[in-house]
């Protein structure tokens, strides 16, 4: 069970990106796909996963995973309280989803805040925040797939 | 501090492994805006005239604009210049996919790679890290595979990768650079300056932030240029670039057959209407683009069933299919697959087969010569046996036809040149030249041969058709200048040509992008600017008026079906239209040359003394009694 997370259709998504840009924009003040809390991963050839927080009941695997107890939950949102936090990246690894992405320049957890930004400039209106995510059981399939830039053989030309 | 939407510029040595990194030169911005402005200039100074395009003086240039990696219009294309082994002249190839904006992310505008690899080598540029990579293993393997193999050996599945296939390795003068794997600056033979410099790709892994100056006010413009984008493309595009087949076959301005015809009996096969559900499984945008256009194609049936492939484009459907004679989708898929696979630019290499299959019908070419193969119009088995041919240069066939159509006309003989398609030796494209009389002309001032990517007239000359008939040279050139300048803009800032918005909007955007004023005019003088500089390059690479000229066939053969039957565009239309042209562009009518005057007038002052310098001046008011010839046969040998 989880509260509810963004997630979007990957057979609808296009990939675009727009997402990370508004999000990197609405949080960071910058356009930086590397500073966004939402990220697409496209699993090769041709489905685009919208990947976030998956907002899991508490206590959240990163919680239990965070060594200086900065990673907390309220109404449902995991959230960090970057005082606490020392850039150690467990709260990464014990991610089932892979949905915890790191500043590139401070190592500070980015963690989706279901703040709706995204959502809005969604060019083909698949991302939303609720419940319903039918492909809440794959996702974790494809999340050990990317991570260990396994693509699946049979995507991989044969020499010719 | 770089100016926000900006980056700097790398110069990379592959002979001596060095780099540097630099800010960009003052006024720079002001003059060449970005991308296209950035790449001719740079391709101008940093290139000594008449070199060998294959040799490793030749310079090899990727420049992305400033809405490059931004939301503004689909703010994700970049582009790649160098001197180009297909055509002598000048060329640039531009691709969408997320390379480009990747390249930003790490911080920079341009990419400018010198010298030659003594060994075959990729490149990877983390941020300000630059490092090169043997390439061994990835040496001889398709763009897939490359890609795969790439990211596997950095160890991040997130980094972007362009690298050319083996026909690019294999200095095929058509030979593409690809992106994402499926994303291709496809014309003027950018393969082969890769292969040339024993360079078989560029990773790219960016982390910074491109900063915007009035951030309110560019996310104000983009979600307007988001909102009018959809708007206007969504229903146009919906299926991928597919959707317009029928309606340019009914308006003969279609291929078929080597561009015996404007229009193709089986066209309707091919219209999105019909083959759209037969193969196209999902959409796919490149990098901040609200409508995505490119499709992810699976084979549902026949010998290919099960193939999933990006694409095909309208262009590679129309050149790989009807030029060829050919209306199986299934089988026009995948020609274009072993064109991506392979790394070669699917407009020249359609056009160079249609252009061997007529050869073959006429008798030009002999059982001999194709070593038993047919190639009749309609066999789609021998155009993929002859995709891999020309990658590898196999065979006498093989060898000649990689060096694109006008080599291969030379190489023949025996009258083909009549029927050799290409403008400046370039190849023509999906729309036929003598379709409307705009379009004819805008292919043949193309600055980088027979492409559509700098002018595009048919769809307002066909909605003015009342007022201006198509076929009139009247008032084209101005048609054909305003449509060059959009297209430049789009070239320039960065984003996708589709959907032009007014040129207001696009200098509000850069203004609050980049905290310098520009006005809507301002980059309307910048992009004229940036026209007169790749001609300046053009001129001083030999070429002259008599090289912006068209096909035999479209100047004397009338078309032979269709709609606009017996439609040609006779040498005397076409001189009214240069002439208008040459006008409007301060060109010297008689030899093509900018004068100095027109230099001056668009602040290129420094450019007008090279050109005085290498005695092109001396040629003004001379009327150049033939075409550039192409100095090298495509084995790359100098006669």
């Amino acid at each position: 069970m989880s509260n509810p997370y963004l997630w979007g259709e990957p057979t609808e998504c296009i990939g675009c990106r727009l997402c990370e840009l508004f999000c990197s924009l609405e949080k960071e003040g910058v356009l930086n796909t590397k500073k966004s809390r939402i990220k697409i991963k496209r699993r090769e050839p041709n489905l685009d996963f919208p990947i976030a927080c998956h907002h899991c009941e508490a206590p959240s695997p990163c919680e239990l995973a965070c060594p200086t107890n900065a990673i907390y939950q309220k109404d449902g949102i995991v959230r960090v309280d970057e005082s606490k936090c020392i850039g150690c990246s467990a709260c990464g690894e014990a991610c089932p989803y892979g949905a915890i992405y790191f500043n590139p320049e401070t190592q500070i957890p980015l963690i989706c805040d279901k703040c709706g930004e995204c959502v809005k400039h969604c060019p083909v209106n698949t991302l939303r925040i609720d419940k319903e995510a039918p492909i809440i059981k794959t996702k974790r399939n494809l999340y050990v797939e990317s991570k260990g830039a396994k693509y699946p053989s049979e995507l991989i030309p044969q020499k010719k | 501090m770089t100016v926000p939407g900006y980056g700097d510029i790398v110069e990379i040595d592959l002979t001596t492994k060095k780099t540097k990194i630099s800010p960009l030169k003052d006024g720079m911005i002001k003059r060449f805006l970005g991308g296209r402005g950035f790449g001719a200039y740079t391709l101008f100074n940093e290139t000594l005239s008449n070199i060998d395009p294959l040799s490793p003086d030749n310079v090899l240039i990727a420049a992305n604009g400033p809405f490059t990696g931004t939301m503004m219009g689909k703010g994700t294309k970049y582009g790649w210049f160098a001197k180009s082994p297909l055509t002598e002249g000048y060329m640039d190839a531009y691709a969408g996919g997320h390379w480009g904006p990747e390249l930003k992310f790490a911080g920079h505008n341009m990419l400018v790679i010198k010298g030659a690899a003594k060994e075959p080598t990729y490149l990877f540029i983390d941020d300000d890290k630059i490092e090169f990579h043997d390439a061994k293993n990835v040496w001889g393997k398709t763009i897939n595979q490359t890609d795969t193999i790439i990211k596997e050996e950095i160890g991040d599945p997130d980094v972007i990768v362009a690298c050319v296939g083996p026909a690019g390795e294999n200095m095929v003068r058509v030979a593409n650079i690809a992106n994402d794997k499926g994303r291709h600056a496809g014309r003027c033979g950018g393969g082969a300056v890769f292969g040339s410099k024993n360079l078989k790709g560029v990773a790219v892994r960016g982390t910074k932030d491109i900063r915007i100056s009035n951030v309110e006010d560019f996310i104000r413009i983009s979600e307007e240029a988001i909102e009018k984008t959809i708007e206007i493309l969504r229903v146009g595009l919906r299926y991928g670039t597919l959707g317009s087949i029928n309606l340019y076959n009914s308006w003969g301005v279609f291929v078929s057959r080597n561009y015996q015809s404007s229009y193709f009996e089986e066209a309707e096969k091919l219209d999105g209407e019909t083959s759209a559900p037969q193969i196209h499984e999902k959409a796919v945008a490149c990098f901040g683009c609200p409508i995505g256009c490119g499709r992810i194609s699976k084979i549902k049936k026949g010998k290919f069933k099960g193939l999933v492939t990006e694409g095909p484009e309208h262009e590679s459907v129309t050149l790989l299919g009807p030029s060829c004679g050919i209306s199986d989708i299934n089988a026009i898929t995948k020609s274009n697959e072993l064109c991506n696979e392979y790394g070669l630019d699917t407009i020249s290499t359609g056009n160079i087969i249609g252009f061997a299959m007529e050869a073959y019908e006429k008798g030009a070419l002999t059982e001999e010569d194709t070593e038993g193969l047919e190639l009749k119009f309609g066999n789609w088995e021998v155009q993929h046996e002859l995709i891999k041919k020309i990658a590898y240069r196999e065979g006498y066939l093989g060898e000649i036809l990689s060096g694109g159509v006008k080599r291969a006309a030379q190489a023949i003989g025996r009258g083909t040149a009549h029927y050799a398609n290409h403008v400046k030796g370039l190849e023509s494209p999906a729309y036929h030249p003598a379709g409307t009389a705009g379009q004819a002309l805008g292919f043949a001032i193309s600055d980088y041969g027979g492409g559509h990517n700098r002018v595009w007239t048919i769809g307002s000359e066909m909605s003015n058709k009342d007022k201006i008939p198509v076929h009139s040279p009247e008032g084209k050139a101005q048609i054909v200048k305003t449509s060059m300048e959009g297209r430049t803009l789009a070239d320039t800032l960065g984003f996708c040509r589709f959907g032009l918005l007014p040129f207001d909007m696009y200098g509000d955007a850069l203004t609050a992008l980049s905290g310098i004023k520009f006005t809507g005019n301002d980059l309307r003088v910048g992009v004229n600017r940036i026209y007169q500089l790749t001609r300046s390059f053009l001129v001083r690479e030999g070429f002259s008026r008599a090289d912006d000229n068209l096909p035999p066939r479209i100047i004397e053969d009338p078309i032979k079906s269709g709609p606009i039957k017996g439609q040609k565009i006779p040498q005397e239309k076409l001189d009214i239209m240069l002439d208008d042209f040459y006008d409007l562009m301060g060109w010297d009518k008689e030899s093509g040359i900018p004068t100095q005057e027109t230099l001056k007038e668009f602040d290129l002052v420094d450019i007008a003394e090279a050109l005085k310098k290498e005695g092109i001046y001396d040629k003004i008011g001379e009327k150049p009694s033939a075409m550039k010839v192409v100095k090298a046969t495509s084995k790359g040998e100098i006669k």
